[in-house]
Order: structure tokens, then sequence, then C-alpha cells
């Protein structure tokens, strides 16, 4: 069961094994270094930086689905989110405070498109101990964060486009990374009818 | 008694099918927890001006002459399918059944060698089921 | 009475942390695709070895300069902070050194959890493969960067039914340390 401790599991059921608590941490720079390898070893197998992205993304994708059956045995006891603003608010607050500690920075939706929403972050945690060489120009490691949001999205039933972007603010030396999410036409028409 | 649990992909495919019965009855089962699917659906559907929330676990089904079948359904759209012959099981049973069948599938998902989609190959998953079918309906914790 | 801070303790209080799982899903990941790439799992093997090696000879410097350890005498004492500093920063996790060869150049490191192997189960058909051997690859290249030349290698693995993690480590040869100002002066 939940939030039994691990050690005490046999006292239950041998094969019963209760899900870990979620409350480890490992040093940040072991992830660092880990991710980078990834990255690094990405470059070798691409001719481009939106190859490169892609492959990220890809990667990403699966940790995404992985992260969704996770959180929402753990965080949402017995409930399914079936609206769109509930699963971005779930992806805004419950999943980057899972993943990065903290609630991402905003969520907004797009000005001029119905379907387009955005998560932002002023240094999104993959993107703060990567640094670019110029010549890969506006190659954003959150594209593997667009990846994990992805999965979460199309594993909740909520299929979109997710990109990451750099987005420069005004007054700031380094622009903010902006997750684009625009969501596939079935989930605006579904929400439509739902009213 | 449990007779037969399954699992149920986003895409009705089976991922996990297992009876519990002495006769040879898989073809049976595998008819139940298709019928489960359609109430499933309909259950599981958002409503029209629905709040949006929806309860993961279903309740029964439907009823047989013989069983009961009950369902719960993951936020990502996995279906969990019981089946009983005790036809008075208590509620908090099924549904402390229910969770600890999903936390050992979330288990198995979260393996970086499970393909989503696929099925549970695993043989810790099957344990653990097994397991978790046995004391159903035994212990209060 | 609360004990007094071990060293390992101290400098994994004192780094940046991040969630566990997300650096397991990401090793998994990691895997995923090594395994998509190569056919023969020896070469993830290597590949997760040769990837670990590059890990260690960055991860060193900032070993030094956070773990306030004083400059090992010979490798017994190394092991021994690799194990109760070194993991225990990085990881959140502290082996123990064991299995000590008569001459002092050969030891085990055991631990019965480790953060990469969280929820993995080996499929039938990937038997070969060495897991964490990412792990090999950052100690001998952790080590190669303070002049130790080592052989490090998974001897029992609790993913392939051991009872316990066992990394081996033995010490080929210390390299003679040149003394930094040479060059310049």
């Amino acid at each position: 069961m939940l939030g039994v401790a691990r050690g005490r599991a046999h006292l239950v059921n041998v094969v019963d094994r209760p899900l870990p608590k979620g409350k480890t941490e490992v040093n940040l720079s072991a992830f660092a270094f880990l991710f980078s390898e990834l990255v690094q070893y990405f470059q070798t197998k691409v001719n481009n930086v939106n190859e490169l992205e892609r492959k990220l993304e890809e990667a990403g994708y699966g940790v995404g689905l992985r992260v969704l059956e996770l959180l929402c045995h753990r965080e949402k006891a017995n409930r399914r989110e079936t609206r769109l603003l509930g699963i971005l608010t779930f992806i805004h607050s419950t999943v980057w405070k899972a993943l990065f500690g903290k609630q991402a920075d905003s969520l907004e939706k797009a000005t001029t498109e119905e379907d387009e929403y955005m998560i932002s972050e002023k240094e999104l945690l993959v993107n703060r101990f990567i640094s670019v060489p110029k010549d890969m120009g506006q190659f954003n490691c959150g594209a593997y964060v667009a990846g994990i949001v992805k999965g979460v999205l199309d594993s909740a039933g909520f299929p979109a486009r997710v990109t990451a972007h750099f987005v420069p603010i005004e007054g700031q030396l380094r622009p903010r990374t902006t997750i684009l999410i625009k969501f596939s036409p079935e989930v605006m028409l579904r929400e439509q009818r739902m009213g | 008694m449990i007779v037969c649990v399954g699992v149920v992909g986003q895409a009705n495919n089976p991922l996990f099918i297992q009876s519990y019965t002495e006769g040879d009855d898989a073809l049976k089962f595998h008819h139940v927890v298709h019928c489960a699917l359609d109430v499933i659906e309909e259950k599981a559907t958002p409503k029209k001006g629905g709040t949006g929330y929806n309860e993961t676990y279903l309740g029964l089904l439907y009823p047989t002459e013989d069983y009961k079948v009950y369902g719960y359904v993951s936020n990502t759209r996995v279906k969990f399918i019981m089946v009983s012959d005790d036809l008075d099981a208590k509620e908090a049973d099924v549904r402390g059944f229910f969770k600890r069948f999903h936390a050992a599938y979330v288990d198995a998902a979260l393996n970086p060698f499970h393909v989503p989609g696929k099925r549970l190959a695993s043989p810790t998953f099957a344990a653990r089921v097994n397991g978790i079918v046995n004391g159903f309906g035994k212990s209060t914790a | 009475m609360k004990a007094a801070l071990r060293p390992g303790d101290a400098a994994f209080a004192n780094v940046e942390k991040v969630n566990a799982e997300l650096f397991t899903l990401t090793y998994g990941a990691v895997v995923r695709q090594l395994l998509t790439d190569h056919e023969d799992v020896d070469d993830v093997n290597k590949q997760l070895d040769s990837m670990g090696y590059n890990i260690g000879i960055r991860l060193i410097d900032e070993f030094l300069a956070k773990s306030n350890s004083a400059k090992c005498a010979d490798f017994r004492e190394t092991a021994d902070v690799i194990a109760k500093v070194g993991f225990k920063m990085f990881l959140g996790v502290s082996p123990t050194v064991a299995n000590w060869s008569p001459d002092g150049k050969e030891c085990s490191l055991l631990m019965d959890d480790n953060p990469l192997v969280d929820f993995v189960e080996l499929p039938d058909t990937c038997q070969g493969l060495s897991y964490c051997s990412i792990l090999c690859g950052v100690l001998r290249g952790a080590l190669e960067m303070i002049s130790m030349r080592t052989e490090v290698r998974i001897v029992k693995d609790m993913l392939k039914g051991d009872d316990v993690y066992e990394i081996r480590m033995r010490l080929i040869e210390t390299v003679p340390e040149e003394l930094p100002y040479k060059d310049d002066e």
C-alpha cells in the first residue's frame, strides 16, 4: 500500500512491495553528468540541431509516460483528470514539483491560438548546466522536458504537439524556456462537447 | 474468491489476464473481460457538464449469475478488471484490492524494459498479483 | 542526541539535489536508447562503461572541490573515501568496502540498493546486460584523474538474482604524479 515504509513491506506481504515514496534525492550533478552524456551520445547520431531535439524529445517521451503512471497513483489518489485545464494544472504543479522540486513559473494560454498553451520557466533545470556552443544556434535541451510533457499528455488522453523554445525576457541576460503545447483538434472538440 | 483479473491497455489491448480457477476457463474469461470493457467505456467517458473529476474506481460493472465483475481505470486510461465469485464482497475490500493491483502495475510499468502498451511479461508482477489476489478479503490492512 | 555528521553525509547535505526518480527514469531512457541502437548487449555494457568514464574524469573535480577529503595515502584509504564520501555525495548511498586481496590492491564495494536500479527488472532477452556498468566507468575515470589506473567490473548483480551489488576494483598501477608547476616554470 502507499505510504508504508519500504522496510516494513515484508510484514504485509512479501510480494506486495510498496511504491517508493519519492522523497529520495540524488546530487543534481549526478543528473547533470548523465543528461549531458545522453545529449553527447545523441550528437554522434544526428546531422543537425533539429534531429538532436527530436531525439531528446523521444527520450523524454518514454519518461513522461512513466511519470504519469507514477504520479497518478501517488498524488492523485483516486481521481481521474478528464478536462484540459485540469491536466495542464497537474503538469504545471504536480509533475513539475515532483521532477524539478518546484511549480513551473507560469502557465498561460496563447493569446492568438485557441488550442495553444505555454508553460514557462526562467531557468529550466536541464538548461542550467548545459552551455550550448554558438554553432548550435537555438538548440534547447528543454526538448527533453517537452518530450516528458508530451508523454504525460498523450498517456492521459490529450495528444498534443509539444516543443521547447527560448524566449528573451526584457532586462534579463538569459532567455526563459517556454514549453509550447498545441493540442490535437480531437482534444479541442471533446472539450467543447463537455461544455 | 477472485477467479480472474485483467489489465487492459489504452487501445483496449489486453496487457495481462490471469484466471485462478481449476478448469480451462481462459476463453470464458476473455469474453467476460471483453464485455467489461464496454461497460467501462460507458462509465468512464466524460459527461457533458461534468466536473472533470472522475473516480478511478468504477465499482460493479455488471453481475452475472455466478460472478461479479468490477472495474477501475487509471489516469493513463489503463483498465483494471476483477471477477469474483463472492457475491457479497465488501466494497472496501474491492477498493483496496484495486489500489494494490494498480500499485503493482505502476511498478511494472516503470521498469525501463517494459514497452508501454505491450503485454506485462514480468514474472515479478505476476507473482505480486498472485499475492494480492490471495490476500483479497483476508486482511484489513 | 544527534550523532556527529559523517563526512559523506555532510557532503551530500551541502550539494544541490534533484528528485531521484528523474535521475532513475533518465538512466532508464539512456539504457533503452543504447539497446535500440546496439544489437549486442556487450556493446551496450561497453557504451555504458565509456559514458561512465567520461563522467568520472569530470566528476572528480567537483568531488575534490566539495568533499573536503584529505589526500589519500594509498588505495585502501581511497576505496574507503569512495564508498563513504564519493557514493554518498553523488547518489546518496554508502556501499561497504570488503573482500580485500592480501596485497591490498583489490577490493569490493558492496551495496544492496542504488538509485539506478529502482523499478528495474531485466527481461530474459537482456540477461547479459550489466545494467549498472556506468558506475564502473565512473570509478575508473575518476581514479585515473588521481593517478590510479584501475580495472573495475561488476561481479554480483541483484538484477541477476545475486544477494548484493558487488563492484570489484583492482589497482593496476599508480602513475607517478607530475608536479603541477613543472610546465610553467
